[in-house]
């Protein structure tokens, strides 16, 4: 017996799966949704385990300026806005968790804080958002570094859902029930250590010769304090006095980020759900136009084959090449509707584009003025208060600044990978 | 003699000289001060900018020249009020104590040209001073800045219109007894953001003596800084968060004082709020203190979020049966007697 395949069979198995594909890329596929739930505090958390939190601008994944990539669907102005919208959500999500204490969004890094989180945009259309996420803590502890998918469901998107819920919403719970583990895996005393070393970065980068002399750090880069300044120390009262101010100016900014987030919320909400919509048609039908086309070719090639091999059956040949157009002219079509809604995609990107960009203009330009503003200040009270700190100690600035521990000179932050 | 005589003037003129350029160096006028020496009297009590203790002591009384050593400066000079223009008037102590400044404070003993100035209370020649009465102006813009947010009805004012929204419809769902919309439910503890002085970050500089006054009043060491709070959430009726002073003291009733939706002052008292307090404090103050029902305890002890949550949107409803609505459920919260 010939283990050969009969060209008959082989035509007809074609055929046969040809048919099955067809039959199924009319069905919708099926899409796994996940969905996270937010750890919220039961109780009030104790005050020495409310770190503060800065959540650093997100990385937009686009230069801001750069034409649309339409093949990618990637839209500038959208990501400026998204890269102001996200880490505005996170810190919502942050705030309503009850796990922190104060929650900001920062424009840059800011050694104010106890913890600094950081993201990239890798993807966001509505359907699918991909976050990069980082956080270290004040001691320099890398607490993430990972990456977040989501697919969003059709039901975030729905009016009935409870009130402050993005439709990435089970993303942000992720990332902060993230952070909230590595925070519980702290103990008490590691959580003061963070909360000592975030005030002494600060009061060094204000005036190093009080303050970087009483902090380490160790081969790895991890800040320690060396030893804590007296409590009744007026250079310390001064770098709290000057912290609240930093405070201030980040609700000050906050309220522009909220602001953004108001404004952006309502179109950016319509423009996800119409693009994931129209992303899931355009999907279906590029995957539909595929398996189409890849079912003609074989049905024509299946008909070469049988013909090659001696097939004395003219209406299988013909049956095979008659099916392998018709499958190959059905793919053509859905492609040129795959084109249609990738046009609709378009448009609906570049019109929220265009909506976007006077907002994320607005905001950055009162964020730069008010950054600006405190700049002129800072760099006022830092010298103020070296002079200040040579005035009651006697010891000239140059020299005690001098005199610093190598290790303890104020070096960077460990700047978000 | 007559050498001498001719010698006279030029060391006067080389002494003058020497003087001015002393003064020319360590008088660093800071950015934004404004006025004469003699309004530096005056602005002393716009120290009451501050929130705080800082502000206060631009009063430049406290700089006056052999004063000035940093201890004096300290931020633990707090009230701001006492910087007042009254001791200010003790700026002229000027020039003489210069003499006595620490070593090495060289910004101090340019308290001398105070002396000729009049204007012993010149803050550019004390960097004690000079650094408190910056933090205070700081303090001024940054407050006007929320301010005419707040009266533009921008920020996060709207999460406290959105919250409130959706506590109404929250509400209302649920007195038509229409049950099963996610809508209603959660709306309650909804995302803290939107809520307004929740869980802490959004308090807001306008809260209790946060940051306070922009002009004080000239009348010399009133010690009272007035002026508009700049906070943008609707406050609490008051007795809701009581401002904390810079000893973690309450802050006094007139901190807690009127306060509409959205702009949370104009708040007038003594300033004896902390910065901090007004930065990182929960909840702004406001009025409506009638809003209160008698079985409510006004300190909120005990209470947990949901509760806060609650206690904060019924103080923030206009609406009467909305209102006892949202005080029913935090009595439920609470395990008091249902009224």
């Amino acid at each position: 017996m010939s283990h050969r395949l009969q060209p008959g069979r082989l035509l007809t198995v074609l055929l046969c799966a040809g048919a099955f594909t067809l039959a199924g890329c009319s069905v919708g596929r099926t899409i796994d949704y996940e969905q996270t739930d937010l750890i919220r505090a039961a109780a009030e958390v104790p005050d020495d385990e409310r770190l503060d939190v800065g959540i650093i601008l997100f990385d937009p994944g686009v230069e801001a300026g750069s034409p649309p990539d339409e093949k990618k669907l990637v839209f500038p102005e959208v990501r400026q806005a998204e890269a102001r919208y996200m880490p505005y959500q996170l810190k919502n999500t942050l705030e309503g968790s009850g796990q922190w204490g104060s929650v900001w969004v920062v424009p840059e890094r800011s050694e104010a804080v106890d913890v600094t989180v950081w993201g990239r945009i890798d993807k966001s259309d509505g359907l699918d958002a991909v976050l990069r996420v980082g956080a270290w803590d004040a001691t320099g502890r890398e607490w993430l570094n990972k990456k977040y998918a989501t697919t969003v469901p059709e039901k975030a998107y729905s009016k009935y859902r409870e009130t402050g819920q993005d439709p990435y919403q089970s993303l942000y719970n992720e990332i902060a029930n993230d952070l909230l583990e590595v925070r519980r895996g702290l103990s008490r005393k590691e959580l003061t250590t963070v909360r000592n070393v975030a005030e002494l970065r600060y009061g060094a980068e204000l005036v190093p010769a009080a303050f970087a002399e009483l902090l380490e750090q160790d081969k790895s880069g991890i800040y320690r304090p060396r030893r804590l300044p007296a409590a009744d120390d007026p250079m310390v009262g001064r770098m709290r006095a000057v912290r609240d101010r930093e405070y201030a100016l980040l609700d000050a900014l906050n309220e522009y980020y909220a602001n953004l987030y108001y404004e952006l919320g309502k179109p950016y909400e319509d423009w996800r759900k119409m693009s994931r919509e129209e992303m899931i048609r355009y999907q279906d039908l590029r995957r539909s136009a595929f398996v189409r086309g890849a079912a003609g070719a074989a049905a024509l090639l299946a008909a070469i084959l049988y013909e090659s091999s001696g097939g004395s059956n003219s209406a299988v040949t013909m049956a095979g090449v008659i099916g392998g157009f018709e499958g190959i002219k059905s793919a053509m079509g859905k492609s040129e509707e795959a084109s249609v809604s990738l046009d609709a995609l378009k448009e609906a990107g570049a019109g929220f584009n265009a909506e976007a960009e006077p907002l994320v203009v607005e905001v950055e330009g009162q964020t730069r003025r008010l950054t600006g503003t405190a700049e002129a200040r800072y760099k006022e009270w830092r010298r103020l208060l070296r002079e200040i700190y040579a005035a009651e100690t006697g010891v000239p600035v140059l020299q005690a600044e001098t005199q610093l521990q190598p290790g303890a000179d104020a070096e960077p932050v460990p700047a978000p990978q | 003699m007559d050498m001498q005589r001719s010698l006279t003037p030029v060391i006067l003129l080389a002494a003058a000289v020497g003087l001015a350029a002393c003064s020319s160096t360590s008088m660093q006028p800071p950015a934004g001060t404004t006025g004469s020496p003699s309004s530096a009297g005056s602005s002393g009590s716009s120290g009451s900018s501050g929130s705080s203790s800082p502000a206060g002591q631009s009063g430049a009384g406290q700089s006056g020249a052999g004063k000035s050593g940093a201890s004096k400066s300290g931020s633990s000079q707090s009230g701001s009020g006492k910087a007042g223009a009254g001791q200010t008037g003790a700026g002229q102590a000027g020039a003489g104590p210069s003499a006595s400044s620490p070593p090495g404070t060289s910004p101090p003993s340019a308290g001398g040209p105070s002396g000729s100035s009049g204007s012993g209370g010149d803050p550019g020649a004390d960097p004690g001073a000079v650094f408190d009465k910056s933090l205070g102006d700081f303090d001024g813009e940054i407050g006007r800045e929320r301010e005419a947010m707040a009266k533009s009805g921008q920020g996060s004012g709207r999460a406290a219109e959105t919250q409130q929204g959706s506590d109404t419809s929250a509400v209302k769902t649920a007195g038509r007894g229409s049950s099963g919309q996610p809508g209603a439910s959660g709306s309650a503890s909804g995302m803290g953001g939107g809520i307004p002085g929740g869980l802490g970050s959004i308090g807001g500089i306008g809260t209790s003596g946060g940051i306070g006054g922009e002009t004080g009043t000239p009348t010399a060491g009133s010690g009272q800084g007035s002026g508009q709070g700049s906070g943008s959430q609707p406050g609490p009726s008051a007795g809701g968060d009581q401002g904390v002073g810079p000893d973690g003291e309450p802050g006094t009733p007139d901190d807690t004082a009127a306060g509409a939706p959205g702009s949370g002052g104009p708040g007038t008292g003594p300033s004896t709020g902390d910065a901090s307090g007004g930065v990182k404090g929960s909840g702004g103050s406001g009025a409506a203190a009638d809003t209160l029902p008698s079985d409510i305890p006004r300190e909120g002890t005990g209470e947990d979020q949901v509760a806060r949550q609650l206690r904060e949107a019924a103080m923030a409803e206009q609406d009467p049966a909305i209102r006892e609505a949202l005080w029913d459920e935090y009595r439920k919260v609470m395990g008091m007697k249902p009224q």
